[in-house]
């Protein structure tokens, strides 16, 4: 590790254009800024279309960025070339939303998961053999389950094979796009115990976890990045910002997660419209097409500046200082 | 009051090369008119089968239904001829779906689709003017901004949440007395989710319709529904009003799937996970479904279980409660 | 009708590779035409191999003559008959098999050769390359393809080796289509982007990841191109651009024939219908492995 940073993800600036085929641009990622400090885990959440994925896939170099600098560890991800890059699949892995469409289907899970070791480690024959069945035992996967294919797991057991792919390599930042969103209920929650488990067992384990639930953030994560259309428009220590969110747009998500009681809840704030399209960034606020406190002349022409709550909790909005807890 | 709709004892199986599948399993479910019912279930209990098994909509063969009878507002659907069961389909009961770009066609204007639907569901009494003045005005029902504008738009034209008030918009135009919506939310955004949600209340409350609201999410259900039947493995093992769900399950799966929930707003330490897997439903256990993963089972548990009165509106199927109030008291 | 006493003891599973196979053949034998159509294949392939040693007059395939027998009808001497040269039908179509299957698979397998590593570069490059090679393969397809093999062995001259060429390079452009497309929507499944996270380079994507995902549909249309192939060399040497007489191919048998139907009828039918039932075998053992392979079906 490096002495002059001590963060293990800094995302600096960070811009991910797409040209489309009409000669629209597609601003998928608008300036991003983030930092993860060894051993924490951070949320990442949004909707469809605010770039959250488009983060974490640019962050492993699986995207290619247009601006900006991403740095993990001391090692340069968008200047990485080479040996570089090697050491960089060895210390990041990612792990995907649907269990079943990021396993090779004609690969047994233990192959699956031995295809790391092979690409990166000079493991061979019984210790590899040996590795992989250890790590997929630790996951949850009993030694009858190593030759099977794919489809013949269910969700949640393929989204253990995705984990232990990823942990196999002992990486120190594991980005987690959506890992519980296609499955269950119940279980939601064993994969969340297993994630939450890694907080202990491997305590330097940095994770970014992308999410649109934000009762699923609140239950892993300790700080909490809040995207909109390509920015972040607010961060923070999760029970601060969940208690005291002092920009709109997550004043309006906050309220609008369904929660788990009887009846409806009282302190609706309601949005209207649609999220516009990447393609066509409201300017100043981007969000003040739907800000229910959007003031004109001052939210439709000029951006907004990063007003600091305390603590590490900031916003991107011309009356966050303002926004009280009622 | 009559109920408006009254499954009883239905059973479904699918035929399939492994050996018969058994779907749903002698489900009775009771809905009386203006109710808003959540049916919950994680993947593969039979939560959609159900509903659609019952108007109809499950392909016989591989399906067959072995047992039972639905009736909507005293009339046998089961035994209707295919024809009978889309007129009803279209007049009475409405149904919408996950996907709203699955069900409208993308080569047709929304307004095309919708005067069409119209005119079909009036079975051709209604002049194109006149479903186009409905049209509009189940447009502006169900908020759509610029109603007149979106009428000549083509679908994907259109945002997920748009397309989904246009196919409540379709759903309703017949003004039929129940809805039935199928996860009509999960393909959505958070905010969008919200308001369609306060719509499908608002619409509720304001036409005196009746709902079936399938979904996954008990949260969801908890915004919009007064009552919960909780479907595990082709059952109902738990029926009861929205708030005694929350506040007091009765069903050990009831209680698993609320433990297993992160709250939003609550700091939880741990999720329970309920251990093991879903039964085999091709050959699925004589007794309690739930047994094979129920940490509170024991032998009795091997015999049928029926839906037992625990309270006011309040059924489980479980053997823990064997010596509660009898069903007839329960029925206020 | 399900007691707990069943459910209760699973057998054990045997291990997983044999599971799987036994359920891809179960699958297969449920259909009553795959059946069919693997049996014709078998019968052919054994027909191909032991041909020289079933046939009653071997000697006949090779331009043995004997006027004194020409034209005889099926009898239990000569079962499908003799023809105009006295040579014995059935022999002739025995050891025509080899010929047969020689084509089909010359055909079959230069086509796969040419079709699908273009058909991998095209789909996993994008931009020019991907473009060139598309556009060359549209303007194949877009000319019948007899028509442009008969133009190729017309330029060649006739006979069996060139026929093949001909067919051989007209043949392609179907398995770039097909692999192109299949890349095209592998190369966007989640595990390919897993792959590379893990450190996957370009040609390990595409030979461990994409190209095992691509078989199926590569060896459905591989068994039924078998038969168009075997149709198409039938065709030239119909039309006397493939084999040449005496040369034991059906084609150029039926080509020879033909001046005697309607009378001499066996001398048509017989090899006539060794190609009906070979092409009908591979095309129904093709639908078959369809149904099993296609993931669709899973």
């Amino acid at each position: 590790m490096s002495e002059t940073s001590d963060a293990m993800l800094a995302i600096r600036d960070l811009k991910v254009h797409f040209p489309l085929a009409n000669g629209q641009v597609v601003r998928a990622v608008d300036g991003v800024s983030l930092t993860l400090r060894p051993g924490e885990t951070v949320g990442l959440v949004g909707e469809s279309g605010s770039g959250k994925t488009t983060v974490g896939k640019t962050a492993l170099r699986l995207v290619p960025a247009t601006d900006g600098e991403i740095r993990i560890g001391e090692l340069d991800v968008l200047n990485a070339s080479g040996r570089d890059l090697r050491r960089l699949r060895r210390k990041a892995q990612i792990i995907f939303q649907d269990p079943h469409s990021s396993l090779n289907p004609r690969m047994t899970i233990r192959r699956a998961v031995a295809e790391g070791l092979i690409l990166n480690t000079s493991l061979r024959g019984r210790a590899l053999r040996e590795k992989v069945s250890e790590t997929l035992i630790a996951m949850g996967l009993p030694p009858q389950f190593h030759d099977r294919f794919p489809h013949e797991l269910s969700g949640g057991q393929k989204q253990r094979v995705c984990i232990a792919r990823a942990l196999v390599l002992d990486p120190d930042l594991l980005v987690l796009d959506e890992p519980t969103s296609a499955l269950d209920v119940s279980v939601q929650a064993q994969i969340l115990g297993v994630l939450k488990d890694l907080r202990a067992e491997r305590p330097s384990l940095t994770q970014l976890f992308i999410s649109h639930n934000l009762a699923v953030i609140r239950f892993l994560c300790q700080r909490v990045a809040v995207m909109y259309l390509g920015k972040i428009v607010e961060e923070g220590p999760v029970e601060q910002v969940f208690s005291d969110p002092r920009h709109p747009y997550t004043r309006a998500l906050l309220s609008a997660v369904p929660v788990p009681e009887a009846g409806r809840r009282p302190d609706r704030t309601r949005l209207t419209g649609d999220i516009p399209s990447p393609t066509a960034v409201p300017k100043g606020c981007a969000f003040h097409t739907r800000c229910p406190v959007a003031r004109k002349g001052l939210c439709d022409t000029t951006p907004p500046p990063r007003v600091a709550a305390g603590g590490g909790h900031a916003a991107l909005c011309h009356f966050a200082g303002e926004m009280q807890t009622t | 009051m009559a109920p408006l709709l009254d499954i009883r004892d239905l059973s479904l199986v699918f035929d399939t090369f492994d050996g018969t599948y058994h779907a749903i399993d002698k489900v009775s479910l009771q809905l009386k008119p203006g109710e808003a019912l959540g049916l919950v279930g994680e993947t593969g209990c039979g939560k959609s089968v159900l509903t659609r098994a019952a108007f109809g909509l499950v392909p016989v063969p591989p399906a067959r239904i072995t047992s039972g009878s639905v009736r909507l507002d005293g009339r046998e659907l089961l035994g209707l001829s295919d024809r009978a069961l889309r007129g009803i389909r279209g007049s009475e009961v409405a149904m919408i779906f996950q996907d709203p770009m699955t069900y409208l066609n993308p080569v047709f204007r929304v307004g095309t689709q919708l005067v069409d639907a119209i005119r079909a569901q009036s079975g051709g009494r209604i002049g194109k003017a006149e479903a186009k003045s409905i049209a509009l005005d189940m447009l502006d029902k169900v908020h759509l901004p610029n109603p007149d504008r979106q009428f000549r738009a083509y679908p994907h034209e259109l945002s997920g949440g748009m397309r989904q008030r246009v196919l409540i918009a379709m759903a309703l135009a017949a003004k039929p007395k129940l809805l039935i919506a199928d996860e009509p939310t999960t393909a959505l955004d958070v905010t969008i989710q919200a308001q369609i949600l306060d719509l499908m209340a608002e619409l509720v409350e304001d036409l005196g319709l009746a709902m079936i609201m399938i979904s996954h999410d008990l949260g969801v259900v908890a915004q919009v529904c007064s009552r919960v039947a909780v479907m595990y493995a082709g059952k109902i093992v738990e029926d009861a009003p929205i708030g005694r769900i929350f506040d007091a399950p009765a069903h050990p799966y009831t209680q698993g799937l609320l433990a297993a929930l992160p709250h939003p707003f609550k700091p939880v330490d741990r999720l329970a996970s309920i251990p093991g897997t879903l039964p085999d439903l091709l050959h699925p256990p004589a007794g309690c479904r739930f047994a094979g993963r129920c940490a509170q089972a024991h032998a009795a548990c091997a015999a049928p279980v029926p839906l037992r009165a625990v309270g006011p509106q309040h059924r489980v199927a479980c053997t823990l409660y064997e010596d509660a109030a009898p069903e007839g008291a329960a029925h206020v | 009708m399900t007691d707990l006493t069943t459910s209760a003891t699973v057998p054990a599973k045997p291990p997983m590779r044999f599971r799987e196979t036994r359920r891809l053949t179960r699958t297969y034998c449920r259909s009553f035409s795959s059946v069919l159509g693997l049996a014709l294949v078998a019968l052919f392939l054994f027909v191909a191999a032991f041909g020289p040693w079933l046939a009653p007059y071997p000697e006949d395939a090779y331009g043995a003559v004997d006027f004194g027998a020409k034209l005889l009808p099926p009898s239990p001497e000569h079962w499908f008959g003799t023809d105009q040269v006295g040579s014995d039908i059935l022999s002739r179509v025995l050891i025509g098999a080899r010929t047969t299957l020689q084509i089909g698979l010359t055909v079959t397998g230069i086509a796969i050769l040419i079709g699908v590593p273009l058909g991998l570069i095209a789909g996993m490059t994008g931009g020019w390359i991907s473009e060139t090679i598309m556009r060359i393969t549209d303007i194949f397809l877009s000319i019948p393809g007899l028509i442009l093999a008969i133009a190729i062995v017309g330029a060649l001259g006739p006979g069996i080796l060139n026929a093949m060429v001909a067919l051989s390079l007209v043949w392609w452009p179907g398995y770039v289509r097909l692999v192109q497309a299949k890349t095209l929507s592998q190369r966007n499944e989640t595990y390919v982007d897993a792959a590379r996270a893990l450190g996957a380079g370009p040609l390990r994507v595409v030979f461990v990841h994409v190209l095992p995902n691509c078989l199926s549909p590569i060896i459905v249309k591989a068994s039924m191109d078998m038969g168009m192939a075997i149709l198409g060399a039938a065709s030239l040497g119909f039309l006397g651009l493939g084999a040449q007489p005496p040369y034991p191919e059906w084609g150029a048998m039926i080509s020879t024939g033909r001046a005697y139907l309607p009378d001499w009828w066996w001398c048509t039918f017989f090899p006539g219908m060794a190609i009906y039932l070979t092409v009908l075998g591979f095309n129904l053992m093709g639908d078959g492995l369809r149904d099993v392979l296609d993931p669709r079906q899973r």
